[in-house]
């Protein structure tokens, strides 16, 4: 299967001055990323506004060896990066550091603990819950899983975009779906699996 | 033990249906034989599944519109700060540069303004109105592949004439003078719409004859004239300082020049084109 990457990597002349065609191309894939990666719309349209703004300030630095999708990605994977980590250094109280993955957040409470889970998988629930999931991944683990999971990269594409390898990229993501897991457990039952865990 | 850690390495290739199929043998045999192992791929498939269930926003048509003009904008005001730094600091280093004032009086300033506003009144007129006899030769059914190059070569030189009265108006401006704060840009901004609104299609007829320097310098006017179209107020002076500026530093004035005196123009073109 061709992959996302692949797809949207139409080069484009590293000097083009049709600059707004590059936007048209390529907005919706980058904003999806966006979104993918902050989880809410208002971010989402934030990041990907700067993500071109970036792009545009930087084109002629484009030399075209990658395709100018993979290009878009990886300064939308950086600039999310940056900004995670000024918001984190900012908030020194949540304790999420970018690397500290052994130590992540504890489980989310159960939204509904009085609630039958069966009853209530009513659609905005789950999409609340899956939400949360997400959210208590660490930025590292959430880039990968969303690269691999929504995007449809391959490993070593993700490895290639982030600069590390693709073994890290594979340990990082089997723990981002250890993480899921245990957080979506509420829905084991619902899955036809066992409650426990 | 040994051959279940060995699998449970494996689980993520195995998730996404990366193995390759020797592997995939070996590992779906194994999983056979070890409930502990098929429990624990069976979970990971079902929380895989549910997270495919997330549902995204879907923005409508306008919002991709209005994203595309914002990054235009930003972009467009990017450049604008930079302008205004350079203006800015070479008022600062060098006296001189800034325009001396009360050289001329205001009334002198005044009738510029006018003067400007008319010609590009004039312009937007005479560009309205065409003869009848050449609106016979525009409205041929099926134009020839030379046919069709001489309609965007008329194209090109309507708009590069129409965007150096503009800019010639704009430049001709002094910020400095009290005067020119009663100068009302508004038919200004129309104009430079009407040009920006113009550039996306006079551009895609510029890449398909591969005319790169055309395509160049009309991208280029596009940026300016969007600046001007986006000027925040009526009587934006500093925006006027600004674009004034970048139409100085691309040598965008004499670029049209350049591409005027190479081609001919319009009238005579399809006078000529008449004759044979």
């Amino acid at each position: 299967m061709e992959s996302a990457l692949a797809i949207s990597g139409g080069k484009v002349e590293s000097q083009s001055p049709d600059f707004d065609r590059v936007v048209q191309l390529h907005q919706r894939k980058i904003y999806f990323l966006a979104l993918d990666l902050t989880g809410n719309h208002h971010d989402a349209e934030d990041l990907a506004q700067e993500v071109f703004f970036k792009a545009y300030k930087s084109l002629t630095r484009f030399r075209g060896e990658a395709g100018l999708g993979t290009w878009l990605y990886r300064i939308t994977v950086n600039t999310n990066i940056d900004r995670q980590r000024k918001r984190s250094e900012a908030a020194m109280k949540r304790q999420r550091s970018w690397d500290d993955e052994d130590n992540p957040l504890p489980p989310l409470p159960d939204p509904n603990p009085d609630r039958n889970p069966e009853k209530s998988a009513e659609a905005g629930t789950i999409q609340r819950h899956i939400d949360q999931a997400l959210n208590c991944l660490s930025p590292r683990q959430r880039t990968v899983f969303v690269l691999r999971h929504y995007q449809d990269l391959k490993l070593r594409e993700i490895a290639a975009l982030l600069s590390i390898s693709e073994g890290t990229v594979k340990t990082t993501l089997f723990r981002a779906i250890r993480r899921l897991q245990q957080e979506l457990a509420v829905y084991r039952p619902e899955l036809g699996l066992e409650a426990t865990s | 033990m040994k051959d279940c850690q060995k699998v449970q390495d494996q689980f993520v290739e195995a998730l996404y249906d990366d193995l390759p199929p020797d592997r995939q043998d070996e590992f779906e045999r194994h999983l056979e034989s070890c409930p502990d192992c098929q429990a624990q791929f069976r979970s990971y498939r079902a929380t895989l599944d549910l997270m495919k269930q997330r549902e995204l926003p879907q923005p409508d048509a306008a919002f991709w519109t209005d994203f595309s003009r914002q990054v235009r904008l930003r972009t467009a005001d990017s450049e604008s700060r930079w302008g205004a730094r350079i203006f800015r600091l070479r008022r600062r280093t060098s006296p001189a540069a800034a325009p001396p004032a009360g050289t001329l009086p205001q009334w002198a300033w005044r009738a510029a303004a006018v003067v400007s506003l008319l010609a590009v009144g004039i312009f937007i007129g005479r560009l309205s109105w065409t003869p009848a006899d050449l609106r016979q030769v525009e409205v041929q059914p099926v134009p020839a592949v030379g046919d069709q190059k001489l309609q965007v070569e008329q194209r090109v030189s309507r708009y590069m004439e129409r965007s150096k009265a503009l800019l010639l108006g704009i430049v001709n401006i002094d910020p400095s003078d009290n005067g020119a704060e009663a100068l009302d840009l508004r038919p200004q901004k129309l104009v430079s719409r009407q040009l920006v609104e113009e550039a996306p299609g006079l551009k895609q007829e510029l890449a398909r004859s591969k005319d790169e320097r055309l395509l160049e310098l009309v991208s280029e006017l596009e940026m300016i004239l969007l600046q001007i179209a986006n000027l925040e107020a009526e009587q934006d002076l500093e925006g006027v300082e600004v674009i004034a500026d970048g139409v100085q530093r691309r040598g965008l004035l004499l670029r049209i020049q350049l591409e005027k005196s190479k081609k001919p123009s319009p009238k005579t073109a399809l006078q000529s084109r008449r004759e044979i």
